[in-house]
């Protein structure tokens, strides 16, 4: 199976099918970098570091996914976990909203109270970046 | 021994067990722990979207344990791994740490790369040591075997972290030894949860969550201990799923490795939230 839309990658003497979902991206080139955006592939990498690690060119793939994920951001194609995890962190200083019933079994459990974020300090400095506007880059109104 | 305890997000948000058994063990080992005040996300979930904002995030909490005054321990490696490499980025980058600085000024905190981060299993290694948690094994675990899951950044990147070869991974290994508990060796230790890519494609870390859990049944292992939050949550919380979804029951226990290392202290079950596990460790608890 080729990776996601219906079509073909172009002639070339690696077979993407063989090469692994990132490795597709690459060998998907040369296409524009908004065809690649589009496409779930440099979504799909956990960040786990081991190519970074066993490269023997040293190569920083995992640098250059994020940073092909950062330039996505830019134009707008941003998945939805990262915008809710965005936006919780602008809301509450937190990638997660921690429920009610949570903070009410700390106290079952005898676990110190949550620290307060002041959270409009890490907005500010998040605004300073222009973050809170990029998370709601290309959303639909 | 004192640190400042930054929680992150998903253990307050989920993973309630790891934390309550943690500070538990971590007591009767007499390391000390304060409350890290107002701290934000370490970073890690969004740099995906910007960079600028991990780093920021990450400097903010920095900068909170500077004033503070003490070393960061994390219960979660992805924590762990973004405030340590952030720090690295900023001790070793004059242009960015004046950047950064301008910025938290702002807030009035400043960088200034004192204090350094460390996740538990390497606080517990290095700084507790196995010696001293050998004699606090009242209740050696001599007749459980178990199988061990690191987690990607406890180790990763290597040029980073500086820990252990996350290829042949020996740190948890050795902790679990230390209980009297025998550790199994399966295929493929080193392999990923995939729980960060979750929320984009479930059905990679399906593949991935069983793939572990199928060999560490088939080496006999009581249970997985694992010292990540998220990867507890893929093999724990998203067990029942992935066995309906593969059709394939597995069965294994998921303990943090605090639960398994208060079993052995002498601790009882409810003190290290062991019945909070969906995946009931009947059995091991049977042998302890």
């Amino acid at each position: 199976m080729g990776a996601q839309g219906g079509r073909e990658p172009p002639s070339t003497d690696v077979n993407p099918d063989e090469a692994g979902s990132t490795g597709q991206t690459l060998i998907k080139a040369p296409r524009s970098l908004k065809e690649i955006f589009a496409e779930k592939d440099i979504w799909t990498c956990s960040t786990c570091f081991t190519c970074m690690d066993v490269c023997p060119r040293d190569a920083e793939f995992t640098e250059f996914m994020i940073a092909l994920r950062n330039l996505a951001a830019k134009e707008g194609i941003i998945p939805r976990v990262y915008r809710e995890q965005g936006t919780a962190i602008i809301d509450t200083g937190l990638a997660f909203r921690i429920p009610e019933s949570r903070l009410r079994m700390r106290e079952k459990y005898n676990l110190p109270k949550l620290p307060e974020t002041e959270v409009e300090k890490v907005r500010r400095l998040l605004e300073g970046v222009g973050f809170t506007e990029l998370i709601h880059r290309g959303e639909e109104k | 021994m004192k640190y400042l305890i930054f929680l992150g997000c998903v253990i307050p948000y989920r993973v309630q067990s790891y934390e309550i058994s943690a500070r538990r063990v971590l007591s009767e080992l007499g390391v000390e722990l304060e409350e890290m005040p107002t701290y934000n996300c370490c970073g890690f979930p969004i740099e995906a979207v910007s960079y600028e904002a991990r780093i920021l995030l990450a400097a903010r909490n920095l900068a909170i344990a500077d004033e503070v005054g003490l070393d960061i321990i994390t219960l979660c490696p992805g924590c762990s791994e973004t405030l340590y490499h952030t720090l690295l980025e900023l001790k070793e980058d004059e242009e960015l740490r004046n950047t950064v600085n301008e910025q938290l000024g702002e807030i009035g905190l400043e960088f200034k790369g004192k204090i350094g981060v460390k996740h538990i299993a390497r606080v517990l290694l290095e700084d507790v040591g196995v010696e001293k948690i050998k004699d606090k094994v009242v209740n050696p675990l001599e007749k459980v075997k178990v199988a061990q899951h690191s987690g990607c950044h406890i180790a990763r990147p290597v040029k980073i972290m500086q820990f252990e070869d996350p290829e042949n991974p020996t740190a948890l290994k050795r902790l679990i030894e230390a209980t009297g508990a025998t550790c199994l060796s399966y295929e493929d230790e080193a392999q990923c949860c995939g729980g960060p890519v979750s929320g984009i494609d479930p059905d990679i870390p399906t593949r991935l969550v069983g793939d572990k859990l199928r060999r560490v049944r088939d080496v006999g292992a009581h249970a997985l201990i694992t010292v990540c939050p998220y990867c507890h949550l893929m093999y724990e919380g998203t067990q029942p799923m992935v066995e309906r979804k593969l059709g394939e029951k597995f069965g294994i226990p998921v303990l943090h490795y605090p639960q398994l290392l208060g079993l052995a202290m002498g601790l009882s079950p409810e003190e290290l939230a062991v019945n909070m596990l969906r995946v009931k460790a009947t059995k091991l608890l049977e042998l302890v």
